[in-house]
């Protein structure tokens, strides 16, 4: 009976998911995460499926549905399919229990056979979602401890619009070392501003400039932090619309780009891949025109894209919390968190 | 959202959506009068009240009807957008209203059973009839049901917005927290005349006290710049609005449901806001307004709307609810994807290299665009095969569409399954329905642009303004309720009952019947002209004078009556009207017409300035021009006594 009602639960978890995607009604890409992952606890805790393919199966067959349903959002495809990877890894543990295994026999040629029945598998996924949620909740926290590494006493920190994660890691390196912040207001949206009056409150002495001012201030800058919305695949970032340009003024600066991001972040695909995956959101233009001005809006087009790419020569180091990782060694993380398809 | 709907446990959102505009198209009424001679199967809805709604329900039975909520905006159909508003707001429980009887309704629930809509937790419920003619109707009905108890979202089906709801829900209550008659906010969003998503033909005017947002006065229309506001109602500041359009959007406590019941004239949203603020004193009952500024909100009234939100869609000032997002769709349905130029398209789309397409267009899944094609500010359905060098510009084209080569398209509509012979030229202003062809010469514009302003003319008035004969399918209404009319006055003569409860019972038909308010003059005059007709069998082989004596009794019997129907030029004019009407049927009333008319005019029912006018104008009827000549001497006499009161004037 109970598990009949888990049943029914995931469905409609998955659903109210897939809606919220369709119709952009979401906040941010950590809630998404979240949502993703305690939607995929219901679904292993259901009776729905008898073996680890079973799992798989699903798990690759949601990851595209939810794909599709937001096309710019990769945060659900990564969990589900980083959670495939576990499945994998805890299957081939259990079988392999009590004989003696080397992890190179995993990566041998030979087909391995998912559709074996183990008793236990249940738990060990369950165990392995429970770790991975709370490596979600406690995620900006983690990347703030590594804080006192990278950021030194008295240093000139310049940020982007607003991210979470580093509202925490620089609120973390302040309360070691005295720092200040400049922040790029970050048009049309302006987070920037909340961020701003977020870190006055905790006494950081901080600036808030334009966008345009960027350049100019940043032969004072020590070092860039910013967050992202994705890692892609070759390092590169898919990040807020005027990243770019303003990496771009650090290239020339040489002024060092440490990117934060939770591992939920990475993800497998590539920035130009066949099927055009990675793709920006281009939102309402209405806070860069005034829609009242019916002349200029019936003649001008006017685009409001919420995403710039960044190329992976123009970051530093990103900091995940498994780690401080540089571009070059996306790769390998890579390996070690999604299967090879 | 689980969160959400335990907390609303025991208060229930709901909202009224309103399928269609009870027979109001936005296409206009000239576009299916333009098209008859080809056939029914054009679309659709009349403006005119009445008869003629019958008459065009006749023919969507046997034409290939499209419920105009279910017309095609951006490759969907116009009622998913309010929809999505209405269910991302969480709002539980929609009544949807449809006046277009079973088979409108029917496809309406199947395309809710066949789209996403019918997963969802909200309940949603059709509910169909043809009896209601009205707005008002239909409130009065929803409300004998019973089924509205709480507050509720009151919105038309042709809104596109992308704000939530519920925000305005909570004002609302707020306002009522402070205010415990205000049974009504409305959205309206500033869209500044000239621009492209607002009506030619609105120019509502709004005032509100600026601290409250109490709407003080409203009009619909502003003639000639001039904004009445009842002397009660003037407070320290007020703002006027002139540069907002009606969203379509109304927030409504539950009170008003019985206040539609109550109050059986109202008949639409405009009736209602007057009627509540000319009662405000008595029923203590207010209105706001809530003035969007950012976000949007928008309703199409009319083909310009139509095509300028169509625009915004693409332009993506309706975010998220824009092509690429795939909401309200089925899983499978295929996911658009943005290009530049605001060029909407999906994977399997076959575009020839040399096609010019954008910017604003969407083009649905499987549709083949051949060499030489261009295409500007246009959606294009699934399915569909568009030939060589065809130039569509400023169309919506339904699916499995087939457009021969060399045509063009321009400013029209084509549904489903249409085919387009080679070279044909469509447009502008067109609506091409399924499977049947037609190609229409560019000449037609001028012709229709005129026709346009004549009936926009028509429309500002809503009856017969001019003394052209009526239009043959809304005589049967008119005449029911004038026959009516006359049996309730007969009855008030002979039984000699109070004119007040004479004025209830004219309101009553007029109610009845659906006519406006308008159409009353002329049948008081009808029947109080005709009641000796009625009363002495052989009264037209009488004699003139005891023609008159009889007459003119019942004229002095309700004298009273007129005043109450008769306060406008342009009920006088309609006055004028109705007697040459009479005259022209009856043989015996002609010599009497003079007499009337002096009587009419001494106790002040008719302005000598209108009698001018009237004899004046020169009349379609035959027969008119010798009835004018028997009212000479009344003229005559007139028009010295106008000079002489000139002539007095100058002299003080």
């Amino acid at each position: 009976m109970a598990n009949a009602s888990k049943e029914s639960q995931y469905i409609i978890l998955l659903q109210q998911l897939e809606i919220s995607l369709k119709r952009g009604r979401y906040v941010r890409s950590h809630e998404l995460a979240t949502r993703t992952l305690r939607l995929a606890e219901k679904y292993v805790q259901s009776d729905s499926w008898k073996n680890a393919e079973e799992v798989m199966q699903w798990l690759e067959n949601t990851a595209d549905r939810l794909t599709k349903a937001a096309v710019s959002e990769s945060a659900p495809s990564n969990v589900l399919k980083r959670l495939i990877k576990t499945v994998q890894e805890d299957f081939m543990t259990r079988k392999n229990q009590g004989r003696m295994h080397t992890i190179s026999r995993l990566d041998s040629d030979t087909k391995v056979d998912y559709s074996e029945e183990l008793p236990d598998l249940r738990s060990d996924i369950l165990g392995a979602i429970l770790d991975l949620s709370s490596e979600l909740e406690n995620g900006a926290e983690s990347i703030a401890e590594d804080a006192e590494k990278h950021i030194n006493a008295n240093e000139v920190i310049m940020t982007i619009g607003r991210s979470r994660t580093v509202e925490a890691f620089l609120k973390r390196a302040a309360k070691i070392n005295k720092l200040e912040v400049i922040i790029v207001k970050c048009g049309p949206f302006y987070q920037g501003k909340d961020l701003a009056k977020s870190l006055t409150k905790s006494k950081i002495k901080t600036t808030l400039i334009n966008d345009t001012a960027a350049f100019s201030m940043m032969s004072r800058v020590d070092k860039i932090v910013i967050g992202t919305h994705t890692v892609l695949a070759n390092g590169g970032l898919k990040a807020i619309a005027g990243c770019h340009q303003i990496l771009l003024t650090a290239k020339y600066f040489n002024v060092p780009v440490l990117v934060l991001a939770a591992s939920y972040k990475l993800s497998p695909e590539y920035p130009f891949s066949a099927e055009m995956k990675i793709t920006n959101r281009f939102v309402s233009p209405e806070e860069l025109i005034d829609y009242k001005d019916g002349d200029m809006i019936d003649n001008v087009q006017v685009y409001a894209p919420v995403f710039d790419y960044v190329p992976p020569e123009l970051v530093s180091l990103f900091i995940f919390n498994m780690g401080s990782h540089a571009p070059s060694y996306i790769h390998r993380l890579l390996h070690d968190t999604y299967t090879q398809t | 959202m689980g969160k959400g709907e335990v907390e609303e446990q025991e208060d229930v959102f709901q909202a009224i959506l309103l399928a269609d505009n009870f027979g109001v198209s936005i296409f206009g009424s000239e576009w299916a009068d333009k098209q008859n001679p080809g056939g029914n199967q054009f679309l659709d809805d009349d403006e005119d009240e009445g008869g003629a709604q019958n008459k065009s329900k006749e023919d969507e039975l046997e034409s290939g009807f499209t419920q105009e909520s279910l017309m095609h905006l951006g490759n969907r159909k116009l009622i998913d957008y309010a929809l999505e508003a209405l269910t991302v707001s969480g709002v539980q429980e929609i009544y949807i209203f449809c006046s277009t009887g079973i088979r409108g309704g029917d496809a309406l629930k199947a395309h809710i059973k066949d789209s996403r809509w019918s997963d969802l937790t909200v309940k949603i419920q059709v509910i169909c009839s043809e009896d209601c003619q009205s707005l008002g109707d239909a409130l009065r009905e929803l409300d004998a049901k019973g089924m509205i108890r709480n507050d509720f979202i009151m919105m038309a089906t042709a809104v596109i917005t992308n704000k939530g709801l519920k925000p305005w829900l909570e004002m609302h209550r707020a306002t009522m927290k402070n205010d415990k008659g205000a049974v009504m906010t409305l959205v309206h969003r500033v869209v500044p005349e000239g621009h492209r998503s607002r009506s030619t033909n609105s120019r509502t005017s709004v005032v509100v006290d600026a601290s409250t947002r109490k709407i003080l006065a409203y009009n619909e229309r502003v003639p000639d710049k001039r904004i009445k506001v009842p002397l009660a109602n003037i407070k320290e500041e007020m703002e006027v609005y002139l540069d907002t359009v009606d969203s379509g959007i109304a927030i409504c406590s539950s009170s008003v449901l019985p206040l539609f019941t109550d109050n059986f004239d109202f008949a639409n949203m405009v009736d209602f806001i007057k009627g509540i603020l000319m009662n405000e004193e008595i029923m203590g009952n207010t209105i706001y307004v809530h003035r969007l500024e950012k976000g949007y909100a928008n309703k199409i009234t009319d083909f310009d709307t139509y095509l300028g939100i169509s625009n915004d869609i693409m332009e993506r000032w309706t975010y998220p609810l824009v092509p690429d997002m795939p909401f309200g769709s089925n899983p499978d349905d295929s996911i658009y994807s943005m290009n530049l130029n605001f060029v909407y398209k999906v994977t399997d789309v076959v575009c020839a290299r040399n096609a010019m397409i954008g910017p604003n267009v969407i083009i649905g899944s499987k549709t083949k665009v051949q060499e030489g094609v261009q295409i500007r500010k246009s959606s294009i359905g699934n399915n569909c095969e568009i030939g060589k060098n065809v130039l569509i510009e400023h169309c919506q084209i339904g699916n499995n569409v087939k457009i021969g080569d060399g045509s063009k398209l321009c400013k029209s509509i084509v549904l489903d399954g249409s085919v387009i012979k080679a070279a044909s030229i469509v447009g502008p202003m067109i609506i091409l329905a399924e499977g049947q062809t037609c190609k229409i010469a560019i000449e037609d514009t001028f012709e229709k642009s005129d026709d346009e302003e004549e009936s926009d003319d028509e429309d500002d008035f809503k009856s017969e303004d001019s003394f052209a004969p009526e239009p043959d399918n809304q005589e049967s209404d008119t005449k029911r309720f004038c026959s009516e009319v006359l049996e309730s006055i007969l009855r008030a003569f002979t039984d000699n009952v109070d004119l007040d409860n004479l004025a209830v019972e004219i309101h009553g038909s007029r109610t009845a019947n659906f006519m406006y308010f308008d159409d009353v003059p002329n049948a008081v005059v009808k029947g109080i002209i005709g009641v000796p007709l009625k009363l002495y069998p052989d009264f037209e082989q009488m004699p003139p004078k005891t023609q008159w004596d009889k007459t003119s009794e019942v004229m002095v019997r309700f004298k009273k009556l007129m005043p109450q129907y008769v306060k406008t030029e342009k009920a006088q004019k309609t006055v004028l009207q109705a007697l040459e009407e009479h005259a022209l049927d009856n043989a015996y009333f002609r010599p009497l017409l003079m007499k009337v008319l002096h009587y009419y005019y001494d106790i002040d029912i008719l302005s000598q300035e209108m009698i001018l006018n009237w004899y004046k104008t020169p009349s379609a009827y035959k027969g008119a021009a010798e009835l004018r000549k028997m009212v000479e001497k009344l003229i005559e006499w007139l028009e010295t006594a106008s000079e002489e009161s000139d002539s007095e004037e100058d002299d003080e």
